[in-house]
Order: structure tokens, then sequence, then C-alpha cells
């Protein structure tokens, strides 16, 4: 008898510790990395000259657009 | 170089809501408890401010028949905000427009909108009176009267949202939160320097009228080509509260940079409703105000000194 009570109280802790971490379970969280512009140095004939390159997307994309209370999707 | 933007995007507010926080990789858990209270904040800040529900305390207060009602310090702050705002704007922002908007056709959620005629508010007047204890939360609106925070909620919302993620972790490098549109900025974003805004172009689906760099502050855009509704969707929900219908003067739309998440709101509605000489004079009244201002016909025009990025392919140094 004991060991049937035993059983139903694992079963029940179970079912509470998973409904526990289904509740508690974080909105999904997605993770970028935002590349940083690169800067290239180049040795000329007349000393050194530095190019910084703005010109890649990733460096420069916008983090947000804006827009106008869109309609819902 | 910090690290990573870590975001969540979820729907609240009638629209689609992303959060970010920049973190390092080894900081990857206090982004994500950075990001849960962001989200909690615009959950509760949507539970109070939402004139479509019914049990939240802005429909309570509306509700109320002009007597003291108690209400959730959200609510008091953005009452208090939107007062000053009403003063501020000479009174073309208005949150006393609901009967107006409603009367119009904007009675339910935009999901649930049916094609029905508009129709003049009759009795309505702008300025109704709103009253919030100064030392309490507690307010009154005018018997007969109604708020909406359309024109400030989402921006007064956004700013709360930050704070909110900055309690959670005090080492947060920076944070973006766009609240469909209505964006504010703190701190920095991964790869340093301000944050990139890109203004849409309301003429032209996907199509961009520049990048904004902001370190801190807002940025709100309103417009009347989005969320039309009516016969033909004739009809928008900028209400001019001299006419209490939608406006007929005024830009398509109008994107407003501000130091402030909420008053960047609060002039973008302001201005959707003005004439450009008007709007003009307003943002030239204002300190660190600009504006790209989109008229219905011609080239957008930049009000104030906007902190437009450079549009450079390469530079030497």
């Amino acid at each position: 008898m004991r060991r049937a009570w035993a059983a139903v109280i694992a079963v029940w802790a179970t079912l509470a510790i998973v409904a526990g971490l289904a509740w508690a379970r974080p909105a999904p969280v997605q993770s970028v990395a935002q590349p940083a512009s690169t800067t290239l140095v180049v040795k000329g004939k007349h000393g050194t000259q530095r190019f910084v390159v703005v010109g890649s997307t990733a460096a420069t994309a916008p983090h947000a657009t804006t827009q106008a209370s869109p309609p819902p999707p | 170089m910090i690290g990573l933007l870590h975001r969540t995007t979820f729907r609240a507010m009638g629209t689609s809501c992303t959060i970010w926080a920049t973190a390092s990789e080894a900081d990857r858990r206090h982004a994500r408890r950075v990001l849960a209270a962001g989200r909690a904040e615009v959950e509760a800040c949507e539970r109070t401010l939402s004139r479509f529900d019914p049990s939240s305390d802005l429909s309570r207060l509306n509700d109320a028949a002009g007597k003291w009602v108690d209400v959730d310090s959200r609510l008091a702050d953005a009452l208090r905000l939107a007062l000053r705002g009403r003063k501020a704007t000479g009174g073309r922002f208005d949150p006393t427009i609901l009967p107006a908007l409603v009367a119009a056709g904007y009675d339910r959620t935009y999901e649930e909108l049916e094609e029905r005629p508009g129709r003049a508010a009759s009795g309505w007047r702008a300025g109704a009176e709103v009253e919030v204890a100064p030392d309490a939360d507690r307010a009154r609106v005018e018997r007969g009267a109604a708020v909406d925070l359309g024109g400030v909620g989402k921006g007064y919302s956004a700013d709360r949202v930050l704070l909110a993620m900055r309690d959670a972790w005090d080492r947060l490098p920076g944070a973006l939160v766009d609240l469909g549109g209505d964006i504010a900025v703190w701190g920095s974003p991964p790869d340093s320097g301000p944050w990139r805004i890109a203004v849409a172009d309301p003429r032209l689906p996907g199509g961009s009228l520049g990048t904004v760099r902001i370190e801190e502050g807002g940025v709100a855009t309103s417009g009347r080509h989005a969320r039309r509704f009516g016969a033909g969707r004739a009809l928008h929900h900028l209400i001019d509260p001299a006419t209490g219908a939608p406006a007929l003067e005024g830009p398509l739309a109008v994107t407003v940079v501000a130091p402030d998440p909420a008053w960047a709101e609060i002039h973008a509605t302001a201005l959707a409703v003005s004439s450009l000489e008007r709007a003009r004079v307003h943002v030239a009244g204002l300190s660190g105000v600009s504006a790209f201002w989109v008229p219905p016909i011609g080239a957008p025009e930049q009000l104030g000194v906007l902190p437009l990025e450079p549009a450079l392919v390469g530079a030497a140094a």
C-alpha cells in the first residue's frame, strides 16, 4: 500500500514540476551578432593611409524601422 | 563591440512588438531576464491603458461618469503627460477625442472593425476636463467625456519598458523598444555608436527616407496611410480636435525624433493634424525635436535638424 501511495505522489510531483517549468518558460529569445565597421589600413607611396569601410550592409543596417500604427498581419 | 543583440518579438497593443537588449554571449542569461522584464511591462501597460479592454483602468475611468477613480500609477502618469501634451500643442493633441473617434467608426479593435459610414460626434467638444490628483493615483474624467491614449500610450509605454529593463539588470549596456513603430532607445547597440533607425517611406512599401542616429530618446510616426477604415477605407484614425472628424489637413505621415519617447509620439500626433507652416513653427519652438514631414503630394521635408546618417558608401580618413 505504501508503495502505491509513493507511486501516486511521484507521478503528481513529476506533473507539478513539468507544469511549473512550462509556466515559467521564458519568451523565445533570438541573439544576433551586429558586426562593427571594418577598418582597413593600407600603406601607400606617401605614407600610411587609413580607410574606414562603411559600405558593409551588416555594419550599417538599421536596428529598427519606423511605421505608423500598422494594421495587424 | 559589446557582444550580441538579444531580442524577443510578440504581439501586444494591437501590433507587433520587438524589444532588444545588448549583452555579451556570457551575459545571455541577464539578457533573457531583461527581455522578460520588458515584455512584462508592455503587457502591464496594455492591461492598464487599453480602451478596448473593458476591465482596464482606462475603461473603468471612462465608465465612471465623472467620479474620481483609483487607478494604476501608469495611467495616472500617462494622463498627467497627456494633459501637459494638450497644453504644449495648443490642443492639437487631445486625449479626449475618444467620442469623436468612436463616432467616426473606430469603435473596436482594428481587427474587429466593420465597414460602416462614419458620422459626426454630436455634442462632442475638444478639451474636456480631465483631472489627476497631484499626490495620489486617482483621476476623474468629465461626465460624458472619454479618454483615448492612442496618441501617447505606446511612446509612454516604451519609455517605461526601457526603465523596467534597466531595473532588471543594472549593467545593461543598451536597449531598444519597438512597439509597432514607436521606438525608444537607451545606451549602446553591440557595435557601439548610436542606434540606427530607418524612417519608412509611407509612399513606397519597403522604402526608406533615411536613417536617423540617436543615442537616447524616441522616434514616433503618425500617419493617415495606415489603419484606414470605413466605406472604401476612406476614413483614418487621426481626429482633428478642431473639427471632431478625421483630419483633412496635414501630412500623409510625419516621423518625429525627440529626447523623450512619449513626447515624440505627442508631437507626431499634433503634427499629423497640422499644416506644414504650422508644423514648422511648432518644431522651431522645441529643443532637440526634429521631424520628417511627408506631404500627400510632393517631396518630403525636414523640420528642424534631423540626426541623419550620412549617405556614405566609403570614406577616407
